[in-house]
């Protein structure tokens, strides 16, 4: 289910009106966990199992966990956990990409192997939850929590809606002791909630899909190469697309949530304004960054065995981390490229230890453009179909193709430049501010007008496609 | 934006409830935002209708994908109509089962996309055994898989072949919604692209030419199109259309051509699958007039590829230049028939198979 759907509307009114309804606080939490199931079912009712197998095991897992002593067999318990829910996630995810690659390996050695046509349908949300219910038992394995008492609040965790198919990715620690007392939503959290939905829902219909989208279809679409000027204006296109797609989803998920009366963490925090690459991957997407440093980056040594190897796990990380994104290479390229963009700051860093991050806007400013055009390029990986089509989107840049096709017209450059243009100001002007701050800083009749522009927008200015960009990963 | 927590502070400790933005007074926000809101979407639907924009139908997968399972509980010896916006303008479903036809054939052809995936789509559904009246427009028909425009059917396919209750639902919303309110209309209704054309800014040097796009036909919930009625007397926006069916052959003729070769070999192989378990499939070949023609005869002439497409698939081919009671319509933008043509044009088709039929050369 959308969040910008029809269906979603009618879905969140009765969750709502339910939910507030003063039953005693076990029964509400069932009805949760239900519509969470709901929710989930209602793209394709069977994956529902792989949630229930996900919850199940690791429930069990990490309580059996828990009582043993022996570490070889808290060993095997892990490995039980990490077999079940990687194994699904690799099958569902990465199994045609695996036959494929493999393919592709044994023609190298002159063998010939078609892989077959396995059909599999990726489950929605899949990568998000499996992360999920894996930090839960890793937290257990090396004793950092203990294991739920509560199946259903454990269950509730693993499932619940707003976060359930597109992250914030929720560690037990930040959901959990959440269930653990009646939660009512005060007004002001129930408004609160739906104001940020809104401007979520605004950032994905009018402003990714309907601003953006169709400038960097047509281009990235293009049967023919295109010119550099459209190649740029497309990849600053994307760069706005995907942000305010998946920021949009994961404002939308807080404030559903909030509007509950439960709180989620942070997914973003005005990521184009970042200035070096440490920041930007503090910046974006905090939930699984702080995942893959938590139960990645820092298992493997993080930046306590040397230079050398802190530069080959930051590599090794962010190799990964573009895995998780997408079963093909060109993701694992792209974070090949984020993880040497780091090793390069860090290099950077070691050379010139009180420019970078200036203080002085004059210093800051060039960084931060320079962090947003190199985080830019490789979004060019991330929206190409294929590896070539990227070779070509780059040639474009650089304006090397003879007899590009102009597809772009004027008021798609001038569209283009006002909404990036804005973004990069309203997240420069953000930055250092909180969001709660600015708006208690405003009249209410400001936030009314405000609150109402963005509703009209969002009716009046739709656009032609809706999936969520992050729903496929 | 920054909000008031993060996710990376603390391994251990549970998360903060997040800040509320101090006292405001959220009630009377929300009630004039409401009312802000209302008022300025009821103007802009009351504009839109006053402007001759009534609410209709938005043309979106949807609404095909619900059409298509509609298929799928159906008989299985069903007739079903797929292929581009002639056959869809062009085939009147109560005329067919007027002329005794059977029941209401079900209407999956769709503007601008390739009916290929659609054949294949049938041909790889077991249970299907009925008759597939597929509609050739050569342009569409024959284009290259690379095309994304006309190939985006595919994805209209996938999404019926994994739609869920999510989709049913919204969907049926949309059927409630749709009909009564202007502003749910996609397409040059949208603020971005009224905006696009109230602004008209020059184009660059060398560019394509820009799409202008106009709301010349209508979809009803069965998936059937029409041309909005009158529309054959309206010269200035006959011409619009014009326009932008010439802007859409200029850009087609950027994609690489279709490889007729494998082509052909794809449908014959759909062909015989849909035959093999007692399927029908009949091609059917819409008129076109005046330019649009003439430039179908330079791109695809007919001998090298609809003659050989009937010659290889040995399916019954119905071609409208073949047939003295076919020919003589007049299509106001060169492309798709009228409503009164599209019942006078299914009536002789159906006398047309009908009397193929009997013959039983193609079954």
């Amino acid at each position: 289910m959308l969040f910008n759907s029809l269906t979603f509307v009618l879905f969140i009114a009765i969750v709502i009106g339910v939910f507030s309804l003063r039953f005693p606080w076990r029964m509400r939490k069932t009805f949760l966990l239900l519509a969470s199931y709901a929710f989930y079912a209602a793209w394709n009712p069977p994956f529902v199992i792989l949630l229930w197998i996900s919850t199940v095991v690791d429930w069990l897992v990490a309580r059996r966990m828990h009582r043993v002593q022996q570490p070889g067999r808290r060993r095997f318990l892990l490995w039980v956990s990490l077999a079940v829910n990687l194994g699904m996630l690799g099958f569902f995810k990465y199994g045609q990409f695996l036959l494929a690659s493999f393919s592709e390996l044994v023609a190298m050695a002159g063998i010939v192997y078609v892989p077959p046509e396995l059909g599999i349908i990726l489950p929605i949300g899949i990568s998000f939850y499996t992360f999920q219910t894996l930090s839960y038992t890793i937290d257990v394995y090396l004793r950092r929590a203990d294991p739920e008492e509560s199946f259903l609040d454990f269950a509730l965790f693993v499932t619940f809606f707003p976060q359930l198919v597109a992250g914030p990715i929720v560690r037990p620690h930040q959901l959990i002791p959440q269930f653990k007392q009646p939660v009512v939503a005060t007004r002001n959290q129930l408004f609160w909630g739906l104001f940020l939905l809104t401007i979520g829902l605004f950032e994905k219909v009018v402003l990714a899909d309907a601003a953006l989208s169709a400038i960097s279809n047509t281009v990235f679409n293009s049967p023919q190469p295109v010119a550099s000027l459209d190649a740029w204006a497309a990849m600053l296109a994307f760069s706005g697309q995907i942000f305010f797609d998946f920021a949009g989803y994961s404002l939308c998920a807080i404030g559903v949530a909030m509007s509950l009366g439960f709180s989620l963490p942070d997914n973003f925090r005005c990521p184009y304004a970042a200035s070096g690459f440490s920041d930007f991957w503090s910046r974006w997407h905090i939930s699984l960054s702080g995942w893959l440093r938590d139960y990645l980056y820092i298992p493997l040594g993080g930046n306590r065995q040397g230079r050398a190897r802190t530069q080959l796990n930051l590599i090794l990380t962010m190799l990964l981390g573009g895995l998780w994104h997408g079963a093909a290479w060109r993701f694992v390229v792209w974070g090949g490229t984020h993880g040497a963009y780091l090793v390069i700051e860090r290099w950077l860093r070691q050379i010139f230890p009180r420019e970078i991050p200036g203080t002085s806007a004059a210093v800051k400013i060039p960084v931060t453009l320079a962090t947003f055009l190199a985080v830019s390029l490789t979004w060019v990986l991330f929206r190409a179909e294929t590896f070539s089509d990227a070779v070509d989107f780059y040639i474009a840049l650089v304006g090397m193709h003879q007899q590009p096709v102009l597809w772009l017209e004027t008021f798609d450059f001038l569209l283009c430049g006002v909404v990036v243009a804005g973004m990069l100001s309203v997240q420069w002007w953000m930055r250092d501010r909180r969001f709660e701050d600015v708006v208690a800083r405003c009249p209410w009749w400001a936030i009314a007008v405000f609150w109402s522009a963005l509703l009209i927008l969002i009716v009046l200015a739709r656009g032609e496609s809706s999936a969520f960009i992050y729903f496929q990963f | 934006m920054p909000l008031s927590t993060s996710s990376s502070e603390s391994r251990v400790t549970a998360i903060r409830t997040r800040d509320l933005p101090g006292e405001i007074p959220w009630t009377r926000v929300a009630v004039v935002a409401a009312i802000l809101a209302i008022i300025t979407i009821g103007w802009r639907e009351w504009s839109l209708r006053e402007s001759g924009s009534g609410p209709a139908l938005a043309l979106q997968p949807g609404l095909w994908a619900w059409q298509r399972n509609l298929v799928r509980k159906a008989e299985p010896d069903s007739t079903v109509v797929v292929g581009s916006s002639r056959i869809s303008f062009g085939f009147d479903q109560d005329e067919w089962v007027r002329c005794g036809g059977g029941p209401r054939p079900f209407m999956l052809a769709w503007p601008a996309i390739c009916p290929r995936p659609q054949l294949h789509d049938f041909a790889t559904d077991e249970s299907f055994h009925g008759t597939l009246l597929v509609g050739v427009t050569p342009g569409f028909f024959f284009c290259s898989s690379a095309n994304s425009i006309p190939m985006r059917v595919q994805q209209f396919v996938a999404l019926a072949r994994h739609w869920g209750p999510a989709d049913d639902i919204e969907q049926r919303c949309r059927f409630l919604l749709e009909p009564r309110f202007s502003i749910l209309l996609n397409g040059e209704t949208s603020l971005l692209t009224w905006l696009r054309y109230r602004l008209d800014l020059p184009q660059r040097a060398g560019q394509l030419p820009a799409f202008r796009d106009s709301r010349f036909f209508w979809i009803d919930e069965h998936c059937r199109g029409r041309l909005i009625e009158g529309f054959e007397k309206r010269p200035e926006e006959i011409q619009v259309v014009c326009n932008w069916l010439q802007t859409w052959l200029a850009t087609q003729t950027l994609y690489p051509p279709g490889n007729l070769d494998l082509i052909v070999q794809e449908v014959v192989a759909d062909v015989q699958k849909i035959r093999a378990r007692g399927g029908r499939v009949i091609f059917v070949r819409f008129p076109s007039t005046g330019w649009y023609r003439d430039d179908e005869r330079v791109q695809q002439p007919r001998v090298a590829y609809w003659d050989r497409l009937i010659r290889e698939t040995g399916c019954l081919g119905i071609h409208f230049e073949d047939y003295p009671e076919l020919s003589g319509f007049d299509c106001p933008e060169n492309s798709h028939l009228t409503q009164p043509d599209a019942i006078k044009f299914t009536r002789r088709l159906y006398a047309i198979v009908a009397s193929q039929s009997k013959r039983g050369k193609h079954d």
